[in-house]
């Protein structure tokens, strides 16, 4: 059995050697620069090394960590930093996630942070500043903005006679019973997926004029009338057939693939797929159209990403400095996948092009998405009406009852 | 005699049939994997469904092989896996000899208290094992996530190593004492050598348990460091879109050398299962 | 009369014992401590003495009983049929005059041992409703005629979920089983020939009891995956179709940070597993 010794002794001469050097060359770096973290999600990840190395050249003393974060673990790895007090300086973050952490006062407020380090706050768009900011605090650097529009299918569209894509929802219908046909549908709902299915219901509520829960946050709407008009307009297309039968299992990165490959006529998504789109179906001919609402423009919920500082990080000044440079509106303008939230970048030539004019006309009917407290829990419970009243085992009415019902009872505690 | 040969017969062919079924059941999904694999873009969600594709391509690999951070995160997984599976075999594999051997005081409550340890949700555990290894400076470490992994491995490596010693006679031992050998001896050259293909089970288990382990990982790890090959899965997956391609093409490259492996300790592995199975 | 502190046994067991329960007191201990302080107080209060109110808040959520409901229905249904069909694959397999053992065993682990996620995802193909395989296949062998909505109706997506799990846990039975079968001293069961045992007596009297500690092991296991699955639901239902359990509702509250809460639900998800545990401990391996 010397095998078992011998390892038994390099593997914890392995273990401890490491740990020492770590620990020296660690030590040995942070006496010469500051060092400072941020956490960039994988589809800004070209960039952001980009603005990394930039940044330290300019300034030698100050060295920038990146940890690369994707869609679906960054929240709960910032969730498990930040409430263990580990969190990095800046990490970028859904500009709706903001609230809640700045509700238990795990981010450093910036206004006065951020001005010192000459971010320009009157420069960013107001209804993406608004959601970052709480009691007239701000939270969080928004650096992309935007909401969902159409993407349609031109050639699809032409061969059922229409060159346009309709304005009126109910139009909309008319349209896509004629592109249903030969296995294409017109389009499709997200409603695989908690998150994409809550916030499709919630752009139609707000369509017809309808809320989610009255303003003191006491009492749910959702068994109004708009809010059950919102719903029907889901499950009529889904049992009437001209939207996809998948729509109940797929997400929106499905919908993007089906729409691209030519299953479904038209999509409804963000702006951020324009570029993408061409480079994966070259042979797609689409164009782009605002989504169509009761009697004209339909309401979108927009969203989009800002970068956030960790109360009890460490660096706060380089950190500051720091998201200063990534929030020029040059480099606002290289982040983002869509639109910017700097007012200069928005005017810049490269969001001027043919397929971004109708998000840009739709972001003027648009509304923030939810950020309730209790958001998170009340998700879950709108998911599972949604899909009953789509599987046919509810009425619209009684599961826009049964939502109300349920997230009232959450309320009352 | 002969119609029970027959239904002997029969009865074999019925239990071809039924395997032969099973294997299917098992097959299909790591072929549907397999298949999207090798699928340009454009034919991944195809109706109807194709097993072949018609422009097969190798491109998925080459991303997931040379640009990607799973051989990288590869490497991660077979370091925690053998760190873990180390660790636990000496801490287990001794407290089960302990348990098997002596008699003490609370042995019962002891051995009651790692049987409950094995039932504790992970999702409990996440954050407050995050906290732990936050403030000694292990979160993003392998060693950190092996240590970790402990909490799937070590209760169960105890409760099966326990079992094996105890389906060793004593009587080997004590005349291996009475030869003049120490205790520590008597384990090292008689014991152990008789319980290889059982730690090599348990060792087993042990392995693939943390190989696959996705929640704590995914709290406990966020560099090319540590990362595991679970999580780096998730490399591929965007906020837009999902590149499935080389998703499924990352799935066979991290499932294809376990499968192996297996293949060639089978044998073995019930083996070492069985020598403390029978008498716990 | 000088009183021994440590017996000569204790003396010897404790270098070997210690390293193990102290690293699995500290893996363990500390957390449990860690959700029951949290479970019972207010975050959002500077971590203030709350009461039952996260508990409280978590009885009056009109999902909660459902997610109970669902746990319990879910641990029960996977245990059993895994167990069972494990079982039955080791003694299908185990069978004289069965050729390629080794190869029909290897086949069938393949289920426990590739990672969760991508069991979850392929699993999650194949069954879309439209354009998924396995419709495809049952269609074109033309067993259904319309598609089946396996993870989309209520009625089939707990049955799916179960289906796959038992997939994926049954292989591991089927493994320890086998383990145990080829333990079984063959002279016992010749003696029975010779009595004129029936095949049931000698399953009843020789192979269960002998199997029984292996038994204990394998459910005790399922048992535990059960209650503790998440990534599998997660991938394919996100836990809608009235498929939420425990796992996902930690889950859940633990993502806004509702650390009180998730405390709440993983001592709830920790009592539901005592329970099966002690309910099977006490009347399963009573005579122990």
């Amino acid at each position: 059995m010397k095998n078992w010794k011998s390892m038994a002794k390099k593997a914890a001469t392995g273990f401890f050697g490491a740990a020492v050097l770590t620990g020296i060359m660690g030590s040995a770096a942070a006496a010469e620069q500051t060092t400072i973290e941020w956490w960039t999600p994988n589809w800004d990840e070209v960039e952001s090394r980009e603005m990394a190395a930039e940044f330290e050249a300019e300034n030698p003393d100050i060295k920038v960590d990146l940890v690369i974060t994707d869609w679906d673990t960054y929240k709960s790895k910032i969730t498990t930093a930040i409430s263990a007090k580990n969190a990095p300086e800046l990490f970028t973050i859904l500009l709706t996630d903001v609230a809640p952490f700045a509700k238990k006062d795990l981010l450093e407020p910036l206004r006065e942070l951020g001005s010192a380090a000459s971010i320009d706050f009157d420069d960013i768009l107001e209804p993406a500043l608004t959601i970052t900011s709480l009691d007239g605090e701000i939270y969080g650097v928004p650096f992309r903005y935007d909401g969902s529009g159409i993407y349609y299918n031109v050639d699809l569209l032409s061969a059922a006679g229409y060159d346009e894509f309709p304005t009126d929802w109910d139009e909309m219908v008319e349209m896509s019973k004629a592109l249903t046909k030969d296995g294409v549908y017109a389009f499709a709902w997200p409603l695989g997926n908690q998150a994409n299915a809550a916030t499709r219901l919630v752009q139609q509520v707000y369509t017809y004029g309808g809320e989610i829960l009255n303003e003191d946050e006491t009492e749910c709407l959702l068994n109004s009338d708009e809010a059950k008009k919102a719903l029907n307009n889901i499950v009529s297309s889904i049992q009437e057939g001209y939207a996809s039968p998948s729509s109940a299992e797929i997400d929106n990165t499905k919908m993007r693939d089906m729409f691209g490959s030519g299953q479904l006529a038209f999509n409804f998504t963000g702006p951020f797929e324009v570029d993408t789109l061409k480079a994966d179906y070259p042979d797609l001919n689409f164009k782009t159209a605002v989504i169509p609402g009761d009697g004209g423009m339909g309401c979108t919920t927009a969203n989009g990403w800002c970068v956030s500082m960790a109360k009890n990080s460490e660096n706060k000044e380089a950190a500051a400095k720091f998201l200063a440079y990534i929030t020029t509106p040059e480099n606002q303008a290289r982040l983002t996948d869509s639109f910017p939230a700097s007012k200069t970048a928005v005017e810049y030539e490269q969001f001027a092009s043919e397929e971004l004019k109708p998000f840009t006309e739709q972001l003027n009917n648009s509304k923030a998405e939810p950020t309730y407290e209790n958001w998170a829990e009340m998700e879950p419970i709108i998911y599972n009406y949604i899909q009953s009243a789509v599987a046919g085992s509810m009425t619209v009415d009684e599961a826009c009852e049964a939502m109300a019902a349920d997230i009232n009872a959450l309320l009352a505690w | 005699m002969n119609r029970k040969k027959f239904y002997e017969h029969a009865l074999n062919i019925l239990i071809y049939l039924v395997l032969f079924l099973v294997l299917l059941i098992t097959i299909i999904p790591i072929g549907w994997v397999l298949s999207t694999s090798i699928k340009p873009t454009a034919e991944v969600f195809a109706n109807p469904p194709r097993w072949i594709p018609l422009k097969p391509t190798l491109s998925n690999y080459n991303n997931v092989l040379f640009e990607s951070s799973i051989p990288n995160a590869f490497k991660n997984s077979l370091l925690v896996g053998a760190m873990t599976t180390f660790i636990a075999l000496l801490l287990g594999g001794s407290a089960g000899y302990a348990f098997a051997r002596f008699s003490f005081r609370g042995s019962k409550v002891l051995s009651l208290f790692m049987l409950i340890s094995q039932m504790l949700p992970l999702t409990v555990l996440m954050i407050p094992l995050y906290y732990m290894e936050n403030e000694v400076g292990m979160v993003d470490t392998k060693l950190g996530l092996a240590v970790a992994h402990l909490v799937v491995s070590l209760p169960l490596v105890t409760w099966m190593a326990k079992g094996y010693f105890k389906g060793i006679p004593k009587e080997i031992e004590e005349a291996a004492i009475m030869d003049g050998c120490s205790t520590m001896q008597t384990i090292i050259k008689i014991v152990l050598p008789l319980l290889k293909p059982a730690l090599a089970a348990t060792g087993i288990y042990a392995f693939i348990s943390s190989w696959n382990e996705f929640a704590l990982a995914n709290v406990l790890t966020r560099s090319p460091r540590s990362i595991t090959v679970p999580i780096a899965l998730n490399e591929f997956s965007s906020f837009f879109k999902v590149d499935w391609g080389s998703t499924m093409a990352a799935a066979m490259v991290i499932t294809i050398p376990v499968i192996v492996v297996f293949m060639m300790v089978q044998k073995q592995f019930v083996e070492g299962l069985a020598a403390g199975a029978v008498k716990g | 009369m000088k009183r021994q502190i440590l017996t000569k046994d204790e003396k010897k067991a404790l270098p070997f014992i210690l390293p193990g329960v102290i690293v699995t007191a500290l893996l363990i201990a500390y957390p449990l401590i860690y959700i029951f302080r949290m479970s019972f107080t207010d975050q959002s209060a500077g971590g203030a003495f709350a009461g039952f109110y996260n508990y409280q808040r978590l009885f009056h959520n009109p999902q909660f009983l459902k997610t109970v409901v669902n746990t319990i229905k879910w641990t029960l249904s996977t245990v059993v049929f895994s167990f069972i069909l494990g079982t039955l694959y080791a003694m299908l397999i185990h069978r004289k005059g069965i050729r390629f053992k080794g190869f029909w065993r290897s086949i069938i682990f393949i289920a426990w041992i590739i990672p969760g996620v991508v069991k979850a995802t392929a699993w999650k193909w194949l069954l879309t409703t439209d354009g998924g395989m396995a419709n495809h296949i049952l269609q074109s062998l033309g067993l259904i005629k319309e598609p089946v909505p396996w993870l989309t109706t209520p009625q089939f997506a707990m049955l799916s979920l179960i289906i796959v799990q038992i997939w994926a846990c049954s292989p591991y039975v089927m493994l320890m089983m086998t383990a145990g079968l080829q333990q079984l001293p063959a002279d016992l069961y010749e003696s029975a020939d010779l009595d004129g045992a029936s095949w049931w007596q000698k399953m009843r009297y020789i192979t269960m009891p002998l199997l029984k500690d292996i038994s204990f092991i394998c459910i005790l296991m399922l048992l535990v995956w059960a209650i503790n699955e998440f990534s599998l639901i997660w991938i394919m239902t996100s836990g809608g179709q009235n498929t939420t359990t425990l796992s996902l509702l930690v889950y859940n509250q633990f993502k806004i940070l509702n650390l009180n809460g998730a405390s709440a639900s993983a001592v709830m998800q920790l009592l539901t597993t005592m329970i099966f545990a002690i309910l099977y401990v006490k009347f399963v391996i009573k005579e122990d």
